[in-house]
């Protein structure tokens, strides 16, 4: 594992892996977003309940999920890169951190369009969505950081304290609707008992998998897109450096 | 622990040599304080209701006012850079001028609380159980202040960037201050909220000064 990944951090290799990986996983995102679009729009019941507006659900869910764990993969590619000097983590927290908070702002805005009509209210002070909100102050911490100093190195660096310092809001977030009684729900799928026997119905867990498979593999090719585009600036500006100075 | 206790006293002769910052964070935690029922209508109910937070608002954002300057001079005059240098804890040093920093700028907001709590209308009787409130609440917004001061340490735009990147560590402990000041103002037990500001500061009391050092450390390099 470790191995593995000591071996991308050379920027030529990983775009000899990144280049494959990008075209595989953008198709995949397209494929599952046309067939998760399709269940959860189309082909998925309404809920007995909340009617359509249940199927604000499957961009809300999956939006937060991954608002979660990019901030845990900011976190472990903040500790190799202070840990190891592995370069491309320190260019991976500059070029995902905007991602996370474009998820996190998806969560947070479905979320408010979803709570009009089932709560009555586009927002309330409850722990999860406080909490979250914390999460997209973080993210836009972390976004400033990287691009306050002269020297990119450095930027870097503080982005990478500020990722891993962060890390102690992320337990809140998952736990604040078990620890607080609150308006938000409960979590429906993710504990291992849930799997087996889901309190989500099956007609409305495929859309919602197949969804959350969808934004995974938008991750990935983002990460790998974005990833490719910081190496490339950085490679121009050293090109523009040798120019200008011998 | 000559390293904390020369900076500790290095940093509050200092501090008194310029009389004016000392009393910028108590007049701005005055002034906050005042403003608020100003804007809002001297209404006995409305104050009751906003008094408890606006109390810890106005401590947060006195805290905030001075941070950016904190490790500002040592890191032009290379007094950073020596003590790196130098075999001697950089978390003593960090500590120290912590300590300095608390008792420069938040003792004296103690020290008029009790005043503005008149001015917000709250009875007297409460000092004793604002004062533990807001006591942990001062330190543990400076033990966090001086996390962000180290990591902004060096950028151009000070003090807007550290109020974003303090944001999310300010509000919990934003959240179980205004509310233990707030129950008991509602003649309910404070407990909760105030064994956890202690227990977070029995925490980052040793956490956050080793926090520091490595993160001024780990930019220096």
């Amino acid at each position: 594992m470790s191995n593995a990944l000591f071996a991308l951090a050379n920027p030529a290799r990983f775009r000899k892996v990144g280049m494959p990986l990008l075209w595989v996983s953008s198709a995949a995102s397209a494929a599952l977003f046309a067939w998760g679009l399709w269940l959860a729009l189309l082909a998925s019941p309404a809920d007995y309940l909340q009617q359509e507006a249940v199927r604000i659900m499957y961009i809300h869910v999956p939006a937060a999920w991954m608002a979660l764990g990019t901030y845990s993969s900011l976190a472990f590619a903040a500790l190799s890169f202070l840990i190891w000097r592995h370069t491309l983590a320190g260019l991976y927290i500059r070029a995902m951190a905007p991602v996370g908070a474009a998820f996190t702002a998806i969560c947070l805005i479905t979320g408010s369009i979803w709570g009009q009509p089932t709560w009555g209210t586009w927002w309330v002070w409850d722990a999860r969505l406080t909490s979250v909100l914390v999460l997209f102050f973080l993210y836009a911490g972390i976004i400033a950081l990287a691009d306050a100093f002269e020297n990119r190195e450095r930027g870097l660096k503080a982005a990478a304290w500020l990722s891993l310092i962060g890390m102690v809001n992320l337990p809140v977030i998952k736990f604040s609707v078990d620890w607080w009684n609150t308006l938000h729900q409960p979590p429906s799928v993710s504990s291992f008992a849930r799997m087996v026997e889901p309190a989500v119905d099956k007609s409305m867990l495929t859309p919602l998998l197949a969804m959350a498979g969808a934004y995974l593999f938008l991750f990935i090719a983002l990460a790998v897109l974005r990833l490719e585009s910081e190496i490339m600036s950085r490679r121009i500006e050293s090109a523009r450096m040798r120019r200008n100075h011998g | 622990m000559s390293l904390f206790a020369d900076t500790f006293r290095r940093d509050i002769r200092l501090g008194l040599r310029r009389k004016g910052q000392i009393l910028m964070a108590p007049v701005f935690f005055m002034m906050v304080s005042v403003l608020f029922p100003l804007a809002m209508g001297p209404d006995p109910v409305v104050l009751k209701l906003a008094g408890p937070g606006l109390l810890a608002v106005a401590a947060l954002l006195a805290a905030l006012l001075p941070l950016d300057t904190l490790f500002r001079d040592d890191d032009a005059d290379g007094t950073i850079d020596l003590l790196l240098l130098s075999p001697a804890p950089l978390s003593l040093y960090v500590a120290g001028k912590t300590a300095a920093y608390w008792v420069l700028t938040s003792l004296p907001l103690l020290a008029v609380a009790p005043l503005m709590m008149i001015v917000l209308d709250m009875p007297l009787r409460m000092a004793g159980i604002t004062l533990c409130a807001l006591f942990p609440v001062t330190f543990l917004l400076n033990l966090a202040g001086q996390t962000g001061a180290a990591l902004a340490l060096g950028t151009r735009t000070g003090s807007i960037l550290l109020a974003l990147l303090l944001i999310p560590f300010y509000i919990p402990i934003l959240i179980f201050g205004a509310s233990a000041i707030d129950l008991a103002r509602n003649g309910l037990d404070a407990g909760m909220p105030l064994f956890l500001l202690w227990a977070l500061l029995a925490v980052a009391l040793p956490a956050a000064p080793l926090a520091t050092a490595a993160i001024l450390k780990g930019l220096n390099e």
